[in-house]
């Protein structure tokens, strides 16, 4: 039973590619940029309403964010791709992931209000300069972020393989010590030299969703950008301040609703699978989500350049 | 050739990411001589609510919020759509025998704002004027980032020529990704898939179609 469960999760998510690959998604996606469309619309009656100063308009407005957030994570969208592509390449526990989803989607809005507020009320510049280092910074910094986290799976899964193979034995687990034991210094460094396998996966898991989380919140959302800086015009910025984490949240419910079907499809997949046959099989599963992410991701950091 | 193949994956996966944050109403306006040639483009451009109050509250414009600019406001506003960095086509493409024609920068650029929308419009002028008979001359709108959505809801105007008709065709989504399955298919070293994408990408844009009668 338990076997079966797990296994629909694989079935439900090969049936979404194979839909969105066949481009039998059209009419979806054609519907959902009309509701973003009209999402949009509201958002801005709502900004009216506020200034407008009638009752109810603060709630009102929180809610067409929250809406605004739902929609705009719904699309094609680099956050999805990042959290689904990571719980399907390493083996992060369900909770671990969803938190990360949670975690970004909020950065997000961090990354947006910082933006706008350091450009607009603390260096004094103009809509036009945060637009631009949006664009010519922020931006391509996330994209490169996520294909180094590509790498990253890349190189990890193609050392997984090698060791699978037993090729090079000894100098990887050299390597691996050197390596970790760099990062295992910090200011709680409890000067645990030669770590343990566990430490090892931790210091990498916290690495990871460093680059998760980072490479997600870099890359601002223009809707949030559009409602800080019109509030921020109408002397109401903290109730837009609001809004975008708001926002975020209508993301993070997307995301984390990605990252439980990534646990659930890999789980699924890995269910019919000796421990041995996992061991294997994951590198090789790292590897290909790996390049799929990078070479996604180089594709967003050349348009963005 | 593993190069061009890796650059061209990355340049259909990334607008695959991508999700629009603006919307444009387009219409397109057709210029024709007396020879049925086309000499230029009128496009104009109405915005989303949100982007056009964006605009309008940034530039310090419609204080009273009345939904009105007055005549000096609009004389602000007009050209803030029209600073194009290099590299901008002005999302407008036109094509007679699915070869690219080359247009001029913008020109005489207007812009209004009314019912909480603003509408901006721009000449544009063919490098020579095209000839227009049975092929049609095409003028496909879109954004190859897609941060903009460009529909064409306005039925196209023609100006000059005689028996020129002007329609919309919306793509058909099922077809437009056939083709861009197809031609990553037929995908072979001695094509350039870079110069051939945005046709690519074309393929899930509304466009304008013309065609003259024989004088």
């Amino acid at each position: 039973m338990r076997r079966a469960v797990s296994f629909a999760g694989l079935v439900l998510v090969a049936l979404g590619m194979v839909l969105w690959l066949t481009g039998a998604l059209g009419p979806f996606a054609e519907g959902l940029q009309i509701a973003q469309r009209a999402a949009q619309e509201r958002l801005a009656g709502a900004i009216r309403a506020l200034r407008g100063g009638e009752p109810g308009a603060l709630v009102a407005f929180w809610a067409v964010c929250f809406g605004y957030g739902v929609l705009h994570a719904a699309g094609p969208g680099h956050g999805k791709l990042v959290i689904g592509g990571y719980g399907v390449a390493r083996r992060v526990p369900v909770g671990r992931l969803a938190g990360l989803a949670l975690a970004s989607s909020l950065a997000q809005a961090a990354v947006a209000v910082g933006l706008v507020y350091a450009a607009l009320a603390v260096l004094g510049l103009t809509r036009t300069a945060v637009e631009g280092a949006a664009e010519r910074w922020v931006t391509p910094i996330g994209h490169a972020m996520i294909a180094g986290l590509g790498l990253w799976l890349i190189w990890r899964g193609w050392r997984g393989i090698q060791r699978a193979e037993g090729r090079g034995d000894a100098r990887d687990h050299h390597d691996h010590h050197h390596q970790d034991s760099g990062h295992v210094h910090g200011p709680t460094c409890t000067h645990a030299h030669g770590p343990t396998m566990d430490e090892v996966e931790r210091v990498g898991s916290f690495r990871d969703g460093l680059a998760v989380v980072a490479g997600i919140a870099l890359r601002p959302c223009a809707g949030a950008l559009f409602v800080l800086v019109l509030t921020w015009q109408l002397g109401i910025g903290l109730a837009g301040v609001a809004g975008a984490f708001v926002m975020g949240l209508g993301t993070s419910v997307v995301t984390v609703g990605a990252a439980l079907l990534a646990v659930w499809a890999r789980e699924g997949a890995l269910s019919g699978l000796s421990s041995g046959a996992v061991a294997r099989a994951m590198p090789a599963v790292q590897l290909g989500v790996g390049a799929v992410i990078a070479v996604a991701a180089v594709g967003l950091l050349i348009q963005s350049l | 050739m593993w190069r061009m193949a890796f650059l061209s994956l990355c340049l259909v996966a990334g607008p695959a990411l991508a999700h629009p944050h603006v919307f444009i109403d387009t219409r397109i306006e057709v210029i024709l001589n007396d020879r049925n040639e086309a000499t230029g483009l009128r496009v104009s451009w109405t915005y989303d609510d949100l982007y056009s109050l964006y605009i309008v509250g940034d530039m310090g414009l419609d204080t009273d919020w009345d939904g009105k600019l007055t005549t000096e406001e609009e004389a602000k506003l007009s050209g803030f759509d029209m600073e194009w960095i290099e590299g901008f086509e002005g999302d407008t493409y036109p094509l007679m025998a699915e070869k690219p024609l080359v247009l001029s920068a913008p020109r005489d650029w207007t812009a209004a704002y009314g019912e909480g929308k603003i509408t901006s419009t721009h000449v544009r002028d063919f490098a020579a004027p095209v000839p227009v008979g049975d092929v049609p001359l095409v003028v496909q709108v879109y954004d190859p980032g897609y941060y903009t959505a460009y529909s064409i809801p306005f039925d196209p105007v023609v100006t000059g020529g005689t028996g020129c008709l002007a329609q919309v065709y919306v793509p058909d989504m099922d077809s437009a990704s056939e083709a861009l399955q197809a031609a990553l298919a037929e995908y072979t070293p001695d094509v350039d898939l870079e110069a051939e994408f945005p046709a690519v990408g074309a393929n899930f844009a509304e466009e304008v179609r013309v065609t003259c009668a024989a004088p």
